[in-house]
């Protein structure tokens, strides 16, 4: 793994690499399809490349292992899939409230429960809305080709640290297991432990991680505090894509895998008269509010479509303020939509457009 | 330019390597290439597929609704995806193992004795190759060169043995196959 050639990789191995290549030192998880390939990696090539694997003994430990890892100052990252991510939000909450970097990866399957292997986007609400107890956000980068989750992977353990948060990356079954070509990025060093990290006294003041608050009005202060960060992350962090928007009459809005079906599918309503275009949000939290209200500026309705039963709606919805009726279709169970099923939607929209 | 090929059979018949082969070739020939495998529960014991979509844009969808090629390595692939073959496409099939249904299919039909050729040829186990080389005869943005340098850089040297038989097998599955 030297050469920056392009080279396929499957989706989940693209995410292991790119992540070993942004310097990070520690891994902990615990197996679940469909994001195997993921630890599988880390457990043959992180340790090479000077780290720790580690296979814990539960999803609950292992985000536990992040959390000890991260407030150590080493750059760490666990992955699982929904189920596994459901056992991880006690921690998560934690690591929010204790201002510590991770990156999460969720090749989301199938749900509620233990559910299906299949692709899905029926954790966006878990993701975007924080997920575990508390006042906190997660920023949630969801990639749609395997070089966006490269890129995005690799950019995540700064971000992580530059806001002292949890990345969570949402991926799905569908781009952890497909393969495309992929142009890797240099290999990059950890930066030393932080000022705040936890690596032993020496002279200094003794340093804690805590997200224990007794008083209300100390603990209402670290709830401010973590979203003037929130705050700054909607100004600088918000990444969207427009594909044929200028002029878009019809507006569909999807993101990650959903979202590159769909550009097979409006590329053929295009090419039969429908004025269609897509909005594709990057980042889930902070959501683009601003970019998608200008796309749908000239739009009779707005199209979303998941593979949920309608998460992300209720944030385009919430985005648009009534401005443009917004409809919903979705898929569910590991069932993926054809690009000939989303084209036969957006007729159907088109056609009884207001 | 934008090709999609759907290839099912049985595990174990060799379709996620033929589909592998296919867009590593596509990759050297600076293509933009999807590979999505179904990796549902119907892998173990049941039929396995794969999707390979070969573009000169980048690829949107990875998955096939109607593929322009199929290639069908068992029977109940046939009853699953023929029907959904485009009319002008094309589908080869191993006729050894595949007996057409009577149903009304639009795509065209290449037959190829593959497991029968690829016997001749040394191995019975590599007619996904002889059916490989069928579909390179008409898959135009993939050339037999391409083909056979993916597939040297792709075998496992579990199988190193087979190699030149994988590639008389693209071979004759080429000169069998009707344009």
């Amino acid at each position: 793994m030297t050469t920056n050639a392009a080279k396929l990789m499957k989706g989940n191995e693209a995410i292991a690499e790119a992540a070993i290549r942004a310097g990070c030192q520690a891994y902990f998880g615990y197996p679940i399809t469909p994001q195997n390939e993921i630890p599988d990696y880390m457990a043959k090539w992180l340790p090479k490349a000077g780290g720790v694997f580690l296979q814990a003994e539960s999803e609950l430990a292992a985000i536990n292992m992040v959390y000890g890892a991260a407030g150590a100052g080493s750059r760490v990252m666990t992955s699982s899939s929904s189920p596994g991510i459901s056992l991880m939000q006690e921690g998560l909450s934690y690591i929010a409230c204790a201002e510590l970097p991770c990156v999460v990866i969720n090749m989301v399957r199938s749900g509620p429960g233990l559910g299906g292997i299949l692709p899905a986007q029926s954790d966006y609400f878990q993701a975007v809305k924080g997920g575990g107890h508390g006042d906190y956000k997660l920023l949630v980068l969801a990639p749609a080709t395997v070089q966006e989750a490269v890129d995005i992977t690799y950019a995540s353990f700064q971000l992580a640290e530059k806001y002292r948060n949890p990345v969570m990356i949402l991926g799905d079954g569908l781009l952890g297991q497909m393969m495309e070509s992929v142009t890797l990025p240099k290999v990059e060093s950890p930066p030393s432990p932080p000022d705040w990290a936890t690596t032993g006294r020496q002279k200094g003041k003794p340093r804690i991680i805590n997200s224990l608050y007794i008083e209300g009005d100390v603990m209402e202060k670290r709830n401010q505090h973590i979203f003037a960060k929130y705050a700054h992350m909607a100004e600088d962090e918000v990444r969207f894509e427009k594909y044929h928007t200028d002029g878009a009459r019809l507006l569909v809005a999807a993101y990650g895998s959903t979202a590159r079906i769909a550009k097979t599918a409006i590329d053929r309503a295009r090419a039969e008269g429908i004025p269609v275009g897509l909005f594709r949000p990057i980042s889930l939290y902070p959501f683009p509010n601003d970019a998608l209200r200008k796309a749908a500026a000239e739009a009779r309705v707005v199209l979303t479509l998941e593979m949920s039963m309608g998460q992300m709606v209720d944030d385009v919805r919430l985005s648009l303020e009534g401005r443009v009726p917004v409809v919903f279709y979705g898929r569910t169970g590991g069932v993926v939509p054809t690009p000939k099923e989303i084209l036969k939607e957006l007729h159907r929209v088109w056609e009884n457009r207001a | 330019m934008e090709n999609s090929v759907l290839i099912a059979g049985f595990g174990g018949q060799g379709v996620l390597f033929t589909g592998r082969v296919l867009a590593e070739a596509g990759l050297l020939l600076g293509h933009e290439v999807t590979w999505y495998p179904s990796y549902g529960p119907e892998q173990r014991g049941g039929t396995c597929n794969c999707s390979v979509v070969i573009g000169d844009e980048p690829i949107g969808s990875p998955v096939i609704d109607a593929p322009d090629y199929l290639l069908v390595l068992n029977q109940p692939s046939w009853a699953r995806f023929a029907p959904t073959a485009k009319a002008n496409g094309r589908i080869i099939y191993n006729e050894n193992i595949v007996k057409p249904d009577a149903g009304p299919i639009a795509a065209g039909k290449v037959p190829i004795k593959a497991t029968r050729l690829a016997g001749k040829a040394g191995d019975e186990r590599v007619a996904n190759m002889v059916l490989l080389g069928a579909l390179l005869r008409s898959l135009e943005s993939i050339t037999m060169a391409a083909a056979k340098e993916a597939l040297r850089d792709l075998i496992s040297p579990k199988y190193a043995d087979l190699l030149e038989i994988d590639l008389d097998c693209l071979d004759l599955g080429y000169a069998k196959a009707a344009v």
